[in-house]
């Protein structure tokens, strides 16, 4: 079965490359995309009360204005304790350099599944985001 | 021949006077005709006042008087510095022990009057360099009084030598360590030796004003006279404490700032990166479409690259601009606004309005400020508020006596209130990202604001922001 991700980034660029980078995996069916926490978070809400098809990974980037990755992971958890839904949804982490010690932690302690670092490449995020969706 | 006794008095090291019930002298022996330059014939037969200085021999018969009374061995004026007079009217410091003697059913008094010039001298000295003493020094007793302070005691903890002398040291410690310091000082009298006190604690003393102040102590035990005394010297450090926390902040800072450029820095370069493997596709796949949109993509990043990069640069340069202070003019400012934002008033349809009321002119650093209204302003306009019919941006000066005022109001979207501490810090961002910005606008806002001596304050809601400025003007 084909899934829906989501994608929650300020930056647009990237959600650019990530749309071209998904075109390509047959196993993806659509991608969502929000420009920080709390659009994901209402995003979210709005397929909850729509009983619409929810995605079953969120990509969520952390350093973002407004609601930045850690609150959305915390707004998250709180949602999934409300919403049976939720329970198969997988948080995952987006951190744009591995050197980012102390929030990859922190992304974990908040409910991240695990955290990926963005790659530079196309090429390369295609192949992690199919891994993801096999 | 004279008696072994009249020897040993005659020869004595110690200057001796033998003077009745009447004050008269009666015997002197070698020592005191030198130390007094008179000949024993102008001693013997003489009232003793003439070897006391002219301020003490008014209430002198009755002291004398008072001694027969109760004759017992025992030293003159206890706790207060005597001085004898000698026959070129000089004075100098004496030391004057007291014994009764009887002979032939009347008593006399002997007196030994030692010279103390030397160790007067010595003292002197010790307490010259104890006041000039960078450091507060202050010596206890035993018995926990204070018996001597310095000028800069004085000044650390806000009392004057009066309040102090003769008062236990308790009334400078802090009311929480009140209670146990006199056993410290107990085990320190005890056992002392010369060390820091409270070694890994931090220590405080009381101020007047009842504030604690941060200090830090040597101790040092001096004997005096079989006595032991401690001093010791005490250092304010609230100075350097405050400097510690202000490098702890800055740290803070120089960590959180290259964090942030780090990130601010490498995450566009990615996006770049990838996007030019994007268009590489779309190229392949003949949508050349695509390809455009996604150069025009890749030139925006660099665009907003470069903002960031001369952001950063400038808070660097912050620091370091020694830029003339001139009167800073307004019109001229003003005039120039309109082109400056043409493209960004555009876009957001904002109207501006000034009103310039200042009556004396503002002395300033005028590129600093400019960098700072046009800060402001452009923030007023990038995020005006699009629900709103009217959007404008206002800029107002006026001055009082003593200040000058900078209003720059907008009734944008205003800033969310939960986060309104953090409106000045470095890489703050409040709005969407759908606005593009580095997050250090209102970061350099305020060190620039800083470095001009002025000051800087917003309120915000829903309905927009207003940041005052304000200045001090010169005293006339």
């Amino acid at each position: 079965m084909k899934k829906n991700i989501l994608f929650i980034d300020d930056d647009e660029s990237f959600l650019t490359i990530v749309r071209r980078a998904c075109s390509k995996i047959a196993t993806i069916a659509e991608v969502m995309t929000a420009r920080d926490g709390q659009e994901g978070k209402d995003l979210l809400v709005q397929h909850l009360q729509n009983h619409s098809h929810l995605p079953s990974l969120i990509f969520v980037d952390i350093n973002m204005p407004r609601m930045d990755g850690f609150a959305f992971l915390r707004a998250f958890s709180i949602l999934r304790d409300q919403y049976q839904e939720l329970k198969n949804v997988r948080p995952i982490a987006m951190l744009t350099s591995s050197d980012e010690e102390t929030d990859k932690e922190k992304a974990i302690t908040l409910g991240a599944d695990e955290y990926i670092v963005k790659p530079a490449s196309l090429l390369i995020l295609r192949e992690m985001l199919s891994d993801f969706v096999q | 021949m004279k008696s072994i006794f009249e020897e040993l008095f005659e020869k004595s090291p110690v200057a001796m006077l033998l003077v009745n019930n009447q004050r008269v002298i009666q015997l002197v022996n070698r020592h005191a005709e030198q130390l007094f330059q008179y000949e024993r014939s102008e001693l013997v037969g003489h009232h003793i006042e003439l070897l006391i200085p002219e301020n003490s021999q008014q209430r002198h018969p009755a002291l004398v008087e008072g001694y027969f009374k109760e004759p017992v061995p025992r030293q003159m004026g206890q706790g207060r510095t005597l001085h004898g007079i000698k026959k070129d009217r000089s004075l100098f410091p004496v030391e004057v022990g007291l014994n009764p003697v009887e002979k032939n059913g009347e008593v006399f008094v002997l007196s030994s009057v030692i010279d103390i010039t030397e160790r007067h001298r010595a003292e002197e000295r010790f307490k010259a360099a104890f006041e000039a003493a960078p450091n507060g020094m202050l010596m206890i007793d035993q018995t926990r009084k204070i018996v001597l302070v310095n000028k800069k005691t004085e000044e650390i903890f806000g009392y004057s030598r009066a309040e102090l002398i003769g008062y236990p040291i308790e009334q400078l410690v802090p009311d929480d360590f009140k209670a146990p310091h006199p056993t410290f000082v107990d085990s320190y009298i005890k056992k002392p030796s010369p060390r820091a006190m409270g070694i890994g604690r931090e220590l405080f003393g009381r101020h007047r004003s009842g504030k604690l102040v941060a200090v830090e102590i040597g101790l040092q035990p001096v004997q005096f006279e079989g006595e032991v005394f401690v001093i010791s010297s005490i250092v304010d450090i609230t100075q350097r404490k405050t400097s510690d926390a202000e490098i702890k902040r800055k740290t803070e800072e120089i960590e959180e700032f290259s964090y942030r450029t780090s990130h601010d820095l490498r995450s566009p370069l990615k996006s770049i990166a990838g996007m030019t493997e994007c268009i590489l596709e779309e190229l392949e796949e003949k949508n050349y479409e695509g390809a455009k949109k996604d150069v025009d993509k890749i030139s925006q990043l660099t665009t907003r690259l470069l903002k960031l990069i001369e952001d950063i640069l400038m808070i660097t340069k912050v620091e370091a601009s020694q830029e003339q202070i001139t009167a800073f003019d307004f019109d001229d400012y003003a005039k120039h606004l309109p082109d400056k934002f043409d493209a960004a008033l555009k876009e957001n349809q904002v109207a501006m309005s000034f009103s310039f009321m200042h009556r004396k002119p503002l002395m300033t650093q005028s590129t600093r400020l400019i960098q700072v209204l046009d800060n402001l302003i452009i923030n007023a306009i990038k995020y005006s508020d699009k629900n709103k019919q009217r959007r404008e941006v206002k800029i107002q000066s006026f001055n009082d006596m003593s200040r000058f005022f900078i209003h720059v109001e907008d009734n944008g979207l205003g800033l969310p209130e939960a986060r309104q501490t953090e409106v000045f810090g470095m890489f703050k961002r409040f709005h969407s990202a759908a606005i593009p910005g580095s997050g250090l606008g209102l970061y350099l806002t305020k060190k620039q604001i800083d470095k001009i001596g002025g000051k800087i304050s917003f309120e915000s809601s829903p309905q927009g922001t207003t940041f005052y400025i304000e200045f001090q003007l010169p005293v006339e």
